[in-house]
């Protein structure tokens, strides 16, 4: 496929337009930002770019390094889990009848046809001090005071129901990012599953391993393009979330991606929420270098 | 212990469905045995192999493998290693960490397990390849892997599901005769898969023949290829010519039968079967011959109808009483001229204890 070097203007206008929109609508907004970020407020809306680097300076200080430190970690905290959760759904819709798998990957691309910001205000449903899991343990404590109660034992589960609050603090932050982000795991784990060859997996059972030890040695090692792209996936758009974090989080929950909004549009401070989006970018560029490091040192490739 | 079959099947159906793809099997299998299953594509070898590794459950029947009931025994309890068809080397694991796995996995110590893997690349002729990656093997070099993965784990049974069809035919050829040396050296009963006639007779001791779910006869290569029971394992195994036959008198160590496309015909009465419906003459106990052949001979008059060379061969078809029968000639001499052309007469010719009876 190098026919492209024959007609050369071919190849340059099928790259034309996709260019061009790259161009125009992501690098020259970003360098525009990263230029920013060297400017100092010289009124209202003015800002005159010095090459200053107090931008950077005031991003550095400890106030923001921890929360870029909180974001990694909520962030960290949140793919794992939704790593947990979606290897065994992966698993079971690889395995599934042949008939069943559109319809199980339609249940778990389902949720994406909803708007986020409708989903997020679900999750706030579920989850609030008189949202349906707090009915729903209500209804459980009540049936179990009714049952508990002439044996005696009715004291145990206190005079009233105690609502749990689930909502407003980072639990509910990290419950929210895993609830949005698992289908960009469950896929490309499903991509890597489907792919690979039952006879593996068979060959490693008829050598005498568990079922246990099969997937620790066999399945996970083979699904692993699939498990670093999934975390990529997830943890890249977690890290710079703001809206999960302001809908489900507390008055404790702002994450880095909060902050950045907010010098954009209430504190008004647009250079150093440039300079803080250029952090967060060499953040993700880390990250993106640990994948290839990764990726590198387990030697496989599918 | 060593009188017992290494493998004992009863009464063995797989159902898919409605569909049985295993119907009602049952065999033994002795002891050191190369036991060949060989059946056209699609008639259950497979799933006969998979049902012996524990891969597949029987809808019927049962499997004692050593004595042993096998029902409800996981694979990786099975005293039963497979080579699969596809090799399935683990492509993150390199020829030795390959090799190692099945021992490491159940906890051999690891002095054990490096004398044990030396062992068994060295049998398969691959050492000095330990730390090769498979995509950097042939097809060939893969194969050997799953043979010493299987074989260093000493199982009971070794299974091989067409272990030799993806090779070249020269490998093939070369891997069968291996195959058959390793099992001399390693002493573990092999049963093998194979739709390749050849690879079964030169290789096995024992071969089964399948259709469709069934197997339909169990001998030794010999006997199987001389005589063979059934119109279908008579075709299958080799080339045949088939005429329609009924008996008409029997006795004084004479059978005699009539014999569409022959007329009657008077054979040594060894042991016939129940029932013939028909004689079968293999291609090479035919003889072709421009005058009529001596006496005692079996003979069909005839026309050349189309002769195809195959350097140590010729095939001659003869077109006689609107048959078509076929014919195999030896070209033993470098200086021999084809004695016949297309259209010549000819004579047919094969002594009358060279016919097979077929009661099926
Ligand atoms: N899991 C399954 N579900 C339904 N039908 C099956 C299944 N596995 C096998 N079969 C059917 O059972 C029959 C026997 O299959 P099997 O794989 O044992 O054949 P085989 O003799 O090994 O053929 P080949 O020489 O082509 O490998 C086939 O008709 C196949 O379609
Ligand atoms: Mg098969």
């Amino acid at each position: 496929m190098d026919s492209w070097r024959s007609a050369p203007w071919v190849f340059w206008a099928f790259l034309l337009p996709g260019g061009l929109w790259l161009l125009l609508f992501f690098l020259v907004p970003l360098a525009m930002v990263w230029v920013l970020a060297f400017g100092e407020r010289a009124g209202p809306v003015e800002i005159v770019i010095t090459w200053t680097l107090d931008n950077y300076r005031q991003a550095l200080e400890p106030i923001y390094l921890g929360l870029f430190w909180k974001s990694f970690w909520i962030a960290a905290l949140a793919t794992a889990i939704c790593l947990v959760i979606s290897f065994p759904v992966a698993l079971a819709v690889s395995f599934a009848p042949a008939r069943a798998k559109p319809l199980l990957l339609m249940l778990v691309i389902l949720p994406f046809w909803t708007n986020l910001l409708i989903r997020t205000y679900a999750m706030i449903a579920v989850l609030r001090t008189k949202g349906y899991l707090n009915f729903g343990l209500e209804y459980l404590w009540t049936g179990a005071k009714a049952l508990l109660t002439p044996i005696g034992l009715g004291e145990l589960l206190g005079e009233r129901f105690v609502p749990l609050s689930l909502l407003y603090n980072n639990t509910a932050v990290v419950f929210g990012i895993v609830y949005v982000y698992l289908p960009f795991m469950v896929l490309p784990l499903y991509a890597t599953l489907e792919r690979l060859d039952r006879s593996l997996i068979e060959a490693s059972l008829d050598l005498g391993a568990s079922q246990a030890r099969t997937f620790r040695s066999v399945i996970v090692p083979l699904a692993w393009p699939g498990i670093v792209s999934g975390i990529i996936l997830v943890f890249i758009p977690a890290l710079g979330t703001f809206l999960i974090s302001d809908l489900l989080g507390g008055p404790d929950s702002q994450l880095i991606g909060n902050v950045i909004e907010r010098q954009f549009k209430a504190a008004n401070n647009i250079p150093l929420g440039s300079a803080l989006s250029f952090l967060l970018l060499y953040m993700t560029f880390l990250a993106l270098a640990l994948r290839a490091w990764l990726a590198g040192r387990r030697g496989y490739r599918g | 212990m060593s009188g017992i079959p290494i493998v004992r099947i009863e009464g063995l159906t797989k159902r898919f469905g409605e569909f049985a793809a295993v119907d009602a099997v049952s065999l033994e299998i002795p002891r050191n045995a190369f036991f060949a299953l060989l059946g056209p594509s699609g008639c259950g070898k497979t799933t006969l192999l998979r049902m012996l590794a524990g891969f597949e459950q029987p809808s019927e029947g049962r499997i004692l493998i050593d004595g042993e009931e096998m029902a409800g025994v996981p694979p990786n309890r099975r005293p039963v290693n497979m080579v699969f068809q596809s090799y399935a080397v683990f492509p993150h694991m390199t020829v030795a960490e390959n090799v190692a796995y099945g021992l490491k996995v159940t906890g051999v110590p690891r002095p054990e397990i490096e004398r044990r893997v030396g062992e068994a690349l060295r049998m398969v002729r691959l050492s000095g390849f330990e730390r090769r990656r498979p995509d950097q093997l042939s097809g060939g070099q893969k194969q050997r892997v799953a043979l010493a993965r299987a074989l260093v784990k000493r199982p009971k049974l070794l299974l091989l599901d067409e272990p030799l069809s993806a090779l070249d035919r020269k490998l093939r050829e070369e891997m069968q005769l291996e195959l058959v040396r390793l099992q001399h050296e390693v002493g573990i009963t092999f049963v093998i898969v194979t739709h390749d006639q050849g690879e079964a007779l030169s290789m096995a001791t024992h071969v089964a023949v399948m259709n469709q779910g069934r197997v339909l006869q169990i001998s030794d290569p010999r006997t199987l290829y001389e005589q063979p029971r059934s119109r279908f394992v008579a075709d299958f195994i080799g080339q045949v010519n088939v005429f329609e036959a009924r008996r008409v008198a029997a006795g004084d160590g004479e059978l005699r039968l009539a014999v569409d496309g022959i007329g009657e015909l008077a054979l040594p009465d060894e042991r016939p079967p129940e029932k013939v419906v028909a004689v079968a003459v293999r291609p090479e106990k035919m003889r072709v011959s421009a005058v009529p052949p001596e006496e005692g001979r079996v003979t069909i008059a005839g026309r050349v109808g189309q002769i195809a060379y195959f350097g140590d061969h010729s095939r001659v078809f003869v077109e006689a009483r609107g048959r078509r029968l076929v014919c195999i000639r030896h070209n033993r001499s470098r200086r021999e001229e084809p004695s016949f052309r297309e259209g010549d007469p000819c004579y047919l010719s094969f002594r009358p204890e060279d016919a097979i009876l077929l009661s099926s």
